[in-house]
């Protein structure tokens, strides 16, 4: 399988020992990635899908492009990526009008969309085409006797028309990619709530703690020792954004996230320090421990 | 009318957006809507209420937290789509220089140097840590084009960005 590697910006910029992970990861279940120098952010699908929508589109669509005339499909780490990317083809494939249109603004830049590129998130190759028991083989280090709490991220599977992905109102997808791996995946409430990201994007830090507080109250009630993400703003609300909740609300407990392909290298045998564990501003002894044990 | 939007742009919001009108005030999206956790919402005014009835809903600020998350779109008995309604309302907004300026400093950063983040010196000390490239973006020239060709270049000189 090869893909055009799409970074998005927050991975490269803040968190590239996600980047990095995925380098070393990917080429072992069989993917290869193909950087494309050209690419620029996706745009994000919150801001400027809603500042100017014909400008989004059109961005997204010369992204497409970059990876089209290669003649590669698109994988991403992150769910806006793969939210902006995914909408921007399925509105280009359904409506040749709009095509037309998005192609004529694309004309100065040379590129034209032909609508032969998929789009697709790391967890959805995984997932669908890698499969459940290529990656049971991958397992080195059962991480059994880890209770974990899934959070998929909203845009990974929403609009469902769209994503065709997992179950938006109570997803199931990851919790199986996380059992695969021999962890506990806990059920808990407010599963399928948002992670409250743009919430601190938009600067309210209060609305952010008071939902995040929320979340992890309900995933300590069924004693997680971490939650698993696959979106790098998931991420940061998790670590960074759980922090500045713990300062103001004084939680007196924490819960570190890690990306899913953080535990995958646990389980493939890779220690704390080697899925980069040391970068994380949230931790705890107790996950630390078991996965000393494990 | 169910409801009443009492902004400069309710004639055109009711021309792109007719379904607006089918919403009852049932505030079943009040259960899933992450903005709701804002201090300023509660039972009674949940915040797809606020956003449908205030005076000025371009220039509410709350308008540019929308996570686009899409859950009230999924459980809106009416299929109102409130999500897409607020797309709409924040280019409306964005339009007349009524969005938030860091909104206008991201679509800026984004259209001028093809990132969301700046690309610090702690990225490429971080990137060169762990033996990975320097990270660039080379579509700057191609994007002043597109930006040249749609208008948002125009759209934000208007608005003194």
């Amino acid at each position: 399988m090869r893909y055009a590697f799409f970074k998005g910006c927050l991975i490269p910029t803040k968190l590239p020992h996600l980047e990095a992970l995925a380098q070393k990861i990917f080429p072992e279940l069989g993917i290869e990635l193909v950087d494309i120098p050209g690419f620029s952010c996706c745009p994000d699908p919150i801001n400027f899908s809603g500042a100017d929508q014909l400008t989004w589109m059109t961005i997204a669509a010369r992204n497409l492009c970059l990876a089209e005339e290669k003649g590669l499909d698109i994988i991403t780490l992150c769910n806006g990526c793969v939210n902006t990317l995914a909408q921007a083809r399925h509105a280009l494939a359904h409506t040749p009008e709009l095509r037309l249109k998005v192609n004529a603004m694309l004309a100065d830049t040379g590129h034209c969309f032909e609508g032969t590129v998929e789009v697709r998130h790391f967890l959805k190759v995984f997932y669908e085409d890698v499969g459940l028991e290529t990656l049971k083989k991958l397992v080195k280090i059962n991480l059994s006797g880890l209770k974990v709490a899934t959070h998929t991220g909203c845009h990974l599977f929403s609009p469902h028309e769209v994503m065709h992905f997992d179950n938006p109102a109570d997803p199931f997808v990851l919790d199986e990619m996380v059992a695969a791996l021999g962890a506990e995946a806990v059920d808990y409430n407010l599963k399928a709530q948002c992670c409250g990201s743009s919430l601190i994007l938009s600067g309210k830090q209060q609305g952010s703690s008071k939902l995040l507080e929320d979340k992890l109250t309900q995933m300590k009630e069924q004693a997680a020792d971490c939650i698993a993400v696959v979106c790098p703003f998931c991420y940061q609300q998790f670590d960074l954004g759980q922090l500045m909740a713990a300062r103001r609300l004084k939680l007196d407990y924490s819960i570190p996230v890690l990306f899913y392909l953080q535990l995958l290298g646990l389980a493939m045998g890779m220690s704390l320090k080697e899925v980069h564990y040391d970068t994380h501003k949230i931790k705890s002894a107790s996950l630390e421990a078991k996965c000393k044990e494990s | 009318m169910l409801i009443s939007i009492e902004c400069e742009a309710r004639n055109g919001l009711m021309d792109r957006q007719p379904l607006v009108e089918r919403c009852f005030k049932c505030s079943v999206c009040a259960l899933v809507c992450p903005i709701q956790y804002l201090e300023e919402y509660s039972p009674t005014q949940s915040y797809v209420y606020d956003l449908f009835t205030c005076d000025n809903v371009l220039a509410n600020p709350n308008l540019w937290s929308c996570a686009s998350c899409h859950k009230c779109a999924e459980i809106c008995p009416q299929d109102v789509n409130p999500a897409h309604v607020f797309l709409n309302l924040k280019e409306l907004s964005f339009e007349q220089g009524l969005a938030p300026q860091g909104v206008v400093a991201l679509i800026k950063s984004i259209i001028t140097t093809g990132s969301s983040f700046p690309i610090t010196s702690v990225t490429e000390r971080l990137r060169a840590g762990l033996g990975l490239a320097p990270f660039t973006v080379t579509a700057q020239e191609e994007l002043k084009l597109i930006v040249a060709k749609t208008g948002l270049e125009e759209k934000i000189r208007k608005i003194g960005g």
